[in-house]
């Protein structure tokens, strides 16, 4: 054996070594990816119940992880907030203002009824018309006209060339029954009928509601689950106990004590994404205190939002210093102008504004514990420099209604935002935005984001957002302090639950998902 | 008796109109416009003042009130804004899961609150007494949040022997509905068992001072004989009136364990959505709970008026 092995060449041992490990590596050992099982019941939690499916009126963002499974749209969005094909199988644009979809065929609502160019021209139809009061209509202002070309073909005609088109359309453009629509539109709020790969089978209110497969789903193969339950859980500490005893298998909004236990217990799996949306101080640009830019700027630099995000909201979060999200395109990583905290230049600024010795103001915001701490330690930080900030908490409805008057200081909010940049800066930083709370008023801004919002050319969108969130960084009409991503778009699921991806925003898409048995 | 029927029900009308204008006054009280707290993050101020038309809420308040007071009367109380669900048959929705939640705690309390009373009022001044008293003020000062997380804790997390929330109508499957509504039964009973026992206590004590008790004793009756049948029965008239009216706020639903115990009931109801400021639902749902009130009041005065007669003709 001696003589043997003293033949065998060093380099042999080494192939020989790679070889095992290739082996090891790819032979399929328990624990390894396997195929998907299909069949059994997924019982996902959920903090409240939808307050209405019928996608014409809903706007909550939990009746949009029911339709998320329910209805299906032209094109959607995945993971990484990028344009698929979903009932549209490709799109040209025509001209800036044109838009041609070819449908894919052979797809069946939940009604038994086909889905053609007929029911993409019967919803927009519906959501136009002025005297339905759709909330839909505002996500669709530029759309002038659609119209049928034959059976699987659609043409959209916009008023303007509107870059955040195919971007609205996976967010809003559900596709319903034209036959639903047309003969019991009563019947939506409940049951709408879409081409999703679940069908909805029972709404038992503020307890669950209960979906089927859809067994003429157009995807071959899928969805794996024979029903999908979510089951209403207002309370965190029973949400976790319920997935602890395997009462349900996904939850989110999971108190963050209970996260960092969970997440190191190999009996569940933690998936988080990062949210569009953005958590900020609304200032009043139009009265005093805030009319003063200088007043602003100190606000901006006495805050440190890395200390926030690590300490305050135990990690779970990115610093934000202006209004696009991580999970952007166009975000950029390395604009970071007021990171860490300046007290000094706050001071100065201060002084400079003729007051020295700072200034009092009152924040108005939800009465929510979470919230409050984070308000409480910008409240610390601010009160280094002289700033005396006084904290207003109530209905968040209340608030809001103050601040929709004008009649505000400061207001701390969080903004779900959206996929495309657009969303996050258009309708509340162009001085004729619906959302310009802060009543900014920026010809400079204004002229940018009308460009941004009619250019088609990604590359020079990014050019023209980065000018954007310059300019409001100079100006600092809004603080920025963290893009969250825990309260909504973090699950715990148990480790049975497979190929689970959570899409940002609330997009639970579970087609894909099936139980290891 | 007829007489003194007539005059409780004629109290109880003009009772029962003041309370559908302050139900109506309501919405004038819940924070926030219900139009702005459903749209303001979707749509512009052009779409908030159209559908602000369309539910008539730019009429003036006495028109609106005349408006709806015609239509509460003939049993209409309205949509949801949000969810469009007619007012009333949301009511009847979430009424089964409340009214069992009500009944399950009633007779927990009075299981646990009638030995406990008498066993108290007995042995008066013994270690029994102390530890029913003692009971009895833990009950009392127990916040009932922390009891039920306690119990899922230990029932749910720990035993393993009941889910730790959720329910199931009775109709569907009344074994796995008695598991859901176990614990939340339990937690809404000791706090009214511990008033109830209390109750007991005092007026057991109350009557077996009385002559007549006495005069039993006298007799050669036994002391078991004594209290279950000349005592116990006139004490229990004020403490059966306390169970009444306990049970009749239950009725209106519990917004903290139902909430906990994510059960469908009246309370939730409530709760979600005066936070959404939903305010037909909010004033159906005041509506509903202050009239199970009047009624579980009248009805109570009348079964006085029978039981004794001092009241009827004082």
């Amino acid at each position: 054996m001696r003589q043997v092995s003293k033949r065998v060449n060093p380099w042999t041992w080494c192939g020989l070594l790679v070889a095992a490990l290739l082996v090891a590596t790819l032979a399929p050992v328990s624990g390894a990816p396997a195929a998907p099982s299909p069949g059994g019941v997924l019982k996902v939690a959920i903090v409240a119940q939808p307050s209405i499916l019928d996608p014409t009126k809903s706007i909550s963002g939990i009746s949009r992880v029911v339709l998320e499974n329910v209805v299906d749209r032209l094109v959607r969005l995945d993971e990484k907030l990028k344009i698929q094909p979903e009932l549209a199988v490709s799109w040209r644009t025509v001209s800036p203002t044109e838009y041609v979809f070819t449908l894919r065929r052979g797809v069946k609502f939940h009604d038994g009824t086909d889905f053609n160019a007929r029911a993409v021209k019967a919803y927009f139809d519906h959501i136009l018309d002025r005297r339905r009061n759709s909330p839909r209509l505002s996500n669709f202002t530029q759309v002038r006209d659609v119209h049928a070309v034959d059976d699987y073909t659609v043409r959209f005609l916009l008023s303007a060339p509107f870059a955040p088109f195919l971007t609205q359309l996976s967010e809003w453009g559900y596709m319903i029954s034209a036959t639903q629509l047309a003969r019991s539109p009563e019947t939506l709020a409940e049951k709408p009928a879409g081409t999703g790969p679940y069908r909805i089978d029972r709404w038992v209110r503020d307890d669950h509601v209960r979906l089927v497969r859809h067994r003429d789903y157009w995807e071959k193969g899928l969805p794996y689950l024979d029903e999908i339950v979510f089951q209403v859980i207002p309370e965190g500490t029973v949400r976790v106990t319920n997935l602890r005893t395997g009462q349900v298998h996904a939850a989110d909004s999971i108190p963050a004590r209970d996260v960092q236990t969970m997440k190191d217990d190999p009996k569940f799996k933690w998936t988080v994404v990062s949210s569009p949306g953005y958590r900020s101080f609304y200032l009043n640009t139009a009265a005093a205190p805030f009319g003063d830019r200088r007043l602003r700027q100190a606000f901006a630099h006495a805050v440190d939002r890395e200390v926030l995000v690590k300490t305050v909201a135990f990690g779970f979060g990115v610093p934000a210093y202006g209004p696009i999200a991580p999970s952007h395109w166009a975000y950029a990583r390395h604009f970071q102008p007021y990171k860490g905290s300046d007290p000094q230049k706050a001071r100065a600024l201060l002084a400079e504004a003729g007051r020295p010795n700072g200034f009092p103001f009152s924040v108005k915001m939800a009465n929510n514990p979470e919230e409050l701490r984070l308000v409480q330690a910008v409240q610390e930080q601010l009160r280094q420099v002289g700033m005396d900030l006084r904290i207003d908490a109530g209905e968040y409805v209340a608030k809001r209604s103050e601040v929709l008057r004008g009649a505000y200081d400061a207001f701390y909010a969080g903004f779900l935002g959206g996929p495309d940049p657009d969303s996050n800066t258009y309708d509340s930083f162009h001085s004729r935005g619906s959302f310009n709370w802060v009543k900014y008023n920026s010809p400079e801004v204004d002229r940018l984001l009308d460009a941004a919002r009619t250019e088609l050319v990604q590359e020079k969108r990014r050019q023209l957002y980065r000018l954007v969130e310059e300019i409001l960084a100079r100006d600092s009409p809004m603080i920025f302090i963290k893009f969250p991503y825990y309260e909504t778009d973090g699950h715990v699921v148990l480790a049975s639950v497979q190929d689970l991806v959570p899409i940002p925003q609330q997009r639970l898409l579970l087609k894909q998902v099936w139980l290891r048995k | 008796m007829l007489r003194y029927i007539g005059q409780r029900v004629a109290l109880f009308i003009p009772t029962t109109l003041l309370l559908l204008f302050l139900v109506f006054a309501l919405i004038y009280l819940i924070p926030g416009d219900p139009v702005e707290a459903m749209l303001a993050e979707q749509a512009g101020p052009e779409l908030i003042a159209r559908v602000r038309a369309d539910l008539g809420l730019d009429q003036p308040l006495h028109l609106q009130f005349v408006h709806w007071l015609g239509k509460a009367l003939r049993g209409n109380l309205g949509r949801s804004i949000r969810s469009e669900e007619p007012v009333g048959q949301a009511l009847a929705k979430r009424q089964p899961g409340t009214r069992e939640q009500a009944l399950l705690a009633t007779l927990v309390a009075v299981a646990i609150a009638l030995p406990a009373g008498v066993i108290s009022a007995v042995r008066r001044g013994q270690w029994a007494d102390s530890i029913s008293r003692i009971a009895a003020l833990l009950g009392l000062s127990f916040p009932s949040f922390f009891l039920a997380i306690v119990l899922i804790y230990v029932f749910a997390l720990g035993l393993r022997v009941l889910p730790p929330s959720g329910y199931r109508p009775f109709t569907e499957d009344p074994l796995q509905n008695l598991r859901f509504m176990i614990m939340p039964a339990v937690c809404l009973g000791m706090v009214m068992a511990a008033i109830l026992s209390r109750m007991t206590r005092s007026s057991l004590l109350e009557v077996l001072g009385e002559d007549y008790i006495r005069t039993a004793r006298a007799k050669g009756l036994s002391g078991r004989m004594v209290i279950y049948k000349h005592a116990l029965k006139n004490a229990l008239i004020p403490v059966v009136t306390i169970a009444g009216i306990q049970f009749g706020a239950l009725l209106g639903g519990t917004v903290i364990i139902e909430t906990i115990f994510a059960l469908p009931g009246i309370g939730r109801l409530l709760i979600d959505n005066i936070r959404a400021s939903d305010f037909p639902m909010v004033q159906g749902v005041v509506l509903f709970m202050a009239l199970a009130r009047l009624v579980i009041n009248l009805a109570t005065d009348l079964l006085y008026g029978w039981l004794d007669p001092r009241i009827r003709y004082g």
